[in-house]
């Protein structure tokens, strides 16, 4: 059988045992202090490195922006340049050359019919008011616009198509003056806007 | 009185004055550690919180800045290869005009009503066609008097009242149709006629670009 004996005195084992714990907690002390500095550390490294490259990038930002701005009247006509041209050529392919119209339509109009207002709106549809003799001149006009360039008055320039379709007399009324043109009207039609799209070369 | 058990036999032992002494500075010294400890870890965590919101932030701008620099210094280049271009367009042609003018000419950046005015009046002397009035529809510098064509371009509405031969009215309208700026027909009356000149009123809508936005665009850090 083991016989233990201490042999250490009491008091000192106990002043030991009051070590070893105070030793035990500065110890978890300065280990948790070493793990959060070199954390905080690194930290503090990568934000130096991060803001020290953010430094340099900014430098370059404004070097860059210096000299672009040196030139910013040239690129600012060079877009207007750019942008107009755009938007001209668009234009330029969506105008109508409405003198043609005018043109054919003079070879339409009855002599005893007279045209006093004509608009056009984007979707080529053209409104007509005028006077007439009687309603059978303003029925003639009618009849004329339809049969334009295809049995009427074949146009050599002019590709064998209906210059002007769908002609509807949108009102007629008889004036009480008498005589000549107590007949006004007014028409729609509608212009085919391929054979005026560009200017035909006479 | 507190008693300490022995590990080693489970013995109580009997406490002097110095032994109870050093338990209690053994205590409070834990205790005061202890509270440094959590101390330490929270002020260091909302350290650690702090910068590293602080690290991403950063990294996430300086991953900004790369684009913005690759999208300057290819601006920088685009502009240079531009020069010589832009310098061929505004040179003068062998009639003294640049193309840079023409285009210009042909759709303005402003309204230049001026300008359009003098177009019109040429064109009447060239047709012989008498231009007694030009008005704009609204205001120029009225938003409700110019609207948007296609292309982005504004469009501004004016009338003129021309007297002269259906033939010479036609002419100016041909005139009008082959000018250097845009000038679409809307719409026309006619008065007169029988032996005395024709009186047209037209409306016609002429257009302008206003100068190209060449602001850069920035959007926010996300």
């Amino acid at each position: 059988m083991i016989l233990q004996i201490n042999l250490i005195p009491e008091a000192r084992l106990l002043k030991l045992q009051a070590m070893s714990r105070k030793r035990l907690a500065l110890t978890v002390a300065i280990i948790v202090g070493i793990i959060v500095t070199t954390i905080i550390s690194t930290l503090l490294l990568l934000m130096g490195y991060v803001f020290t490259v953010s430094r340099s990038q900014q430098s370059k930002v404004d070097t860059l922006n210096k000299d672009i701005n040196s030139q910013a009247e040239l690129e600012q006509s060079a877009a207007n340049l750019q942008e107009n041209l755009n938007g001209f050529y668009l234009l330029q392919n969506s105008r109508l050359y409405v003198s043609e119209i005018f043109k054919n339509l003079g070879n339409v109009i009855p002599a005893d019919v007279s045209v006093s207002s004509f608009q056009i709106s984007p979707d080529y549809l053209v409104t007509i008011s005028g006077t007439a003799n009687s309603y059978a001149s303003v029925s003639s006009f009618s009849v004329a616009l339809q049969e334009y360039n295809l049995n009427f008055k074949p146009q050599p320039n002019l590709d064998r198509k209906a210059l002007f379709s769908s002609p509807t007399i949108t009102s007629i009324s008889k004036s009480d003056t008498g005589g000549s043109g107590n007949v006004n009207f007014s028409m729609t039609f509608k212009v085919d806007p391929t054979l005026f799209s560009k200017p035909t070369v006479n | 009185m507190s008693e300490v058990k022995n590990k080693n036999n489970a013995m109580e032992v009997p406490k002097t004055q110095i032994s109870l002494s050093q338990d209690n500075s053994a205590r409070n010294y834990i205790i005061v550690m202890v509270f440094v400890i959590t101390v330490i870890i929270a002020v260091s965590g909302y350290l650690i919180f702090i910068f590293s919101r602080q690290y991403v932030h950063q990294s996430d701008v300086n991953k900004a800045s790369d684009q913005l620099i690759t999208s300057l210094q290819q601006k920088q280049k685009n502009i240079q290869d531009l020069k010589p271009n832009y310098d061929a367009i505004t040179a003068n042609n062998s009639k003294g005009v640049s193309d840079s003018t023409l285009i210009l000419q042909a759709l303005p950046t402003t309204p230049d009503y001026e300008g359009l005015i003098a177009i019109l009046e040429k064109m009447g002397q060239n047709t012989g066609v008498k231009v007694s009035s030009i008005s704009q529809t609204a205001s120029a510098s009225s938003a409700s008097s110019t609207g948007t064509a296609k292309g982005g371009s504004k469009e501004m509405q004016f009338t003129l009242s021309v007297e002269g031969s259906y033939g010479a009215i036609v002419d100016f309208l041909k005139q009008t149709e082959s000018s250097s700026r845009v000038i679409n027909f809307n719409s026309m009356s006619l008065s007169g006629g029988s032996g005395s000149p024709l009186t047209a009123s037209l409306t016609m809508t002429t257009y302008y670009k206003t100068p190209a936005n060449i602001g850069s665009k920035t959007e926010p850090l996300k």
